[in-house]
């Protein structure tokens, strides 16, 4: 019955070998990968508007910026895991869509380290101000990509859900 | 005598299954090489470099290999999640936190490098979880690698002897950790030299149970086990008799041998727990047909 369930893959749908129970505790993964981009984004805003003001630094130790990198860390680990279920269990798009955040995380973290390493304010300079746009923007992508992955989840948990009614 | 006819159905998840769990056996492996690369840039680090900031090169790599190191333990863990694997999983879903709230104690140090505190409260912390994490990557491995190599039942003499050795070496390490500390030096030099001699006696005892186990099975030992013991002793003797020398001899170059061979005997023991492994990339191909 279960094999049925999960080799009966309606035109067009990556339902992937992962079963529901499986699919549905991915999905809460997703689903805590959202609380965390929304820490790291208050985060930075904080920083951006009550730290620096646009004119003070920051420094690598101060304790918002502090969890905004380890928010940033666990966003990229989740979006990690996410992209290796997909890979292992068949799922092309979820692991395609979580590489692609994965690589704007990367490329936000080095916007991130740019902006520290270049004095920490936007009055720093311009190769610190790229250096906060580069991250802003990215990071606005990753979790674009991340809410695509996460929609593909949730469809093949809904497609599995309804195939489970129906046989 | 009971017999049973395995469908093809059956067939199939069971040679997926375990192609699943022989990807985890390899992820966890990658798993320890990551904590051993975090393991020796970061003594590297502690010993050979001063004003880290940043943009140090070797802060860089042990930043990198440490990233590596928490989302591989996060990867684990939840695909052992999946797989129903509830020890595996837990264990490593804590360490990903633990991995997590040290890694926040090194923002902190590169924020104040020269504050003694806050030196020590880094070193103890990321050393207190390379020494978490080494047994729980021990533990990892011998639980999945058993499920793999078909022998579901409790674990071995040797395994039990090589989880001991895991959780003395990692005492020997935290131990080790605090001698830096002007405050901690008399008792921290006291405990990494016992749990030192503790480590040597139970690597001898594992390639010593991996000798007899095999003879009292009257299978014959398996030799990649007593080879990678043999080794992780070798190694783990290297390694102590550095410690003398810097002790005799002040020079700490040898401190820098001393942990990156102990490292070795961390990787030795960790084979060792997963031995005899073999390569499975094809998925078991026993479970087709009729089993009785």
């Amino acid at each position: 019955m279960e094999q049925a369930k999960l080799t009966a893959s309606p035109q067009g749908e990556e339902l992937g070998t992962l079963g529901l129970s499986g699919l549905r505790l991915t999905l809460r993964l997703c689903y805590l990968n959202f609380a965390v981009y929304l820490a790291v984004y208050v985060s930075g805003m904080y920083i951006n508007i009550y730290i620096t003001s646009g004119v003070n630094t920051i420094g690598i130790a101060d304790p918002t910026n502090m969890i905004h990198m380890i928010g940033a860390t666990v966003n990229f680990a989740i979006s990690f895991i996410v992209m290796i279920v997909g890979i292992l269990y068949g799922m092309r798009k979820v692991a395609l869509f979580s590489l692609g955040a994965l690589i704007s995380l990367v490329a936000a973290t080095i916007g991130g380290l740019l902006f520290l390493a270049t004095g920490g304010a936007r009055q720093s300079g311009s190769v610190t101000l790229v250096g906060g746009w580069i991250m802003s923007l990215l990071f606005m992508l990753a979790l674009f990509l991340s809410y695509y992955a996460t929609l593909r989840i949730m469809r093949a948990t809904r497609v599995l859900e309804v195939l489970g009614k129906v046989q | 005598m009971k017999s049973s006819v395995v469908t093809p159905a059956e067939s199939d998840r069971a040679t997926s299954a375990s192609k699943q769990t022989n990807k985890l056996v390899y992820m966890i492996y990658v798993q320890a090489f990551f904590l051993a690369v975090t393991y020796v840039v970061g003594v590297w680090e502690t010993l050979q470099v001063s004003n880290a900031s940043i943009t140090t090169p070797e802060v860089i790599e042990h930043g990198i290999a440490s990233s590596g190191f928490a989302v591989l333990t996060g990867v684990v863990g939840f695909i052992a999640a999946l797989q129903g694997k509830r020890r595996v999983s837990l264990l490593n879903l804590a360490l990903f936190l633990i991995t997590v709230a040290a890694g926040s104690t090194g923002f902190a140090f590169l924020g104040n490098t020269s504050d003694p505190t806050q030196t020590t409260i880094t070193n103890l912390s990321m050393m207190a979880t390379v020494a978490i994490a080494m047994p729980i990557t021990g533990f990892s491995i011998t639980d999945v690698s058993r499920g793999l190599n078909g022998r579901e039942d409790e674990p071995s003499p040797v395994g039990v002897m090589t989880y001991l050795a895991l959780g003395a070496l990692s005492l020997t390490i935290i131990a080790g950790a605090g001698v830096p500390s002007a405050s901690l030096y008399s008792v921290a030099i006291i405990a990494h030299v016992g749990f030192a001699a503790l480590t040597v006696a139970l690597v001898l005892g594992v390639l010593v149970i991996s000798l007899f186990e095999g003879y009292s099975s009257g299978a014959g030992w398996d030799a990649q086990r007593v080879l990678y013991s043999l080794l992780g002793l070798a190694f783990v003797a290297i390694s102590g008799a550095d410690g003398v020398v810097y002790l005799t001899t002040g020079d700490m170059s040898y401190v820098v041998v001393m942990a990156e061979f102990a490292v070795l005997v961390y990787i030795f023991l960790i084979v060792t727990s997963g031995a005899p492994y073999r390569v499975h990339l094809g998925g078991s191909k026993k479970t087709q047909g009729v089993q009785s």
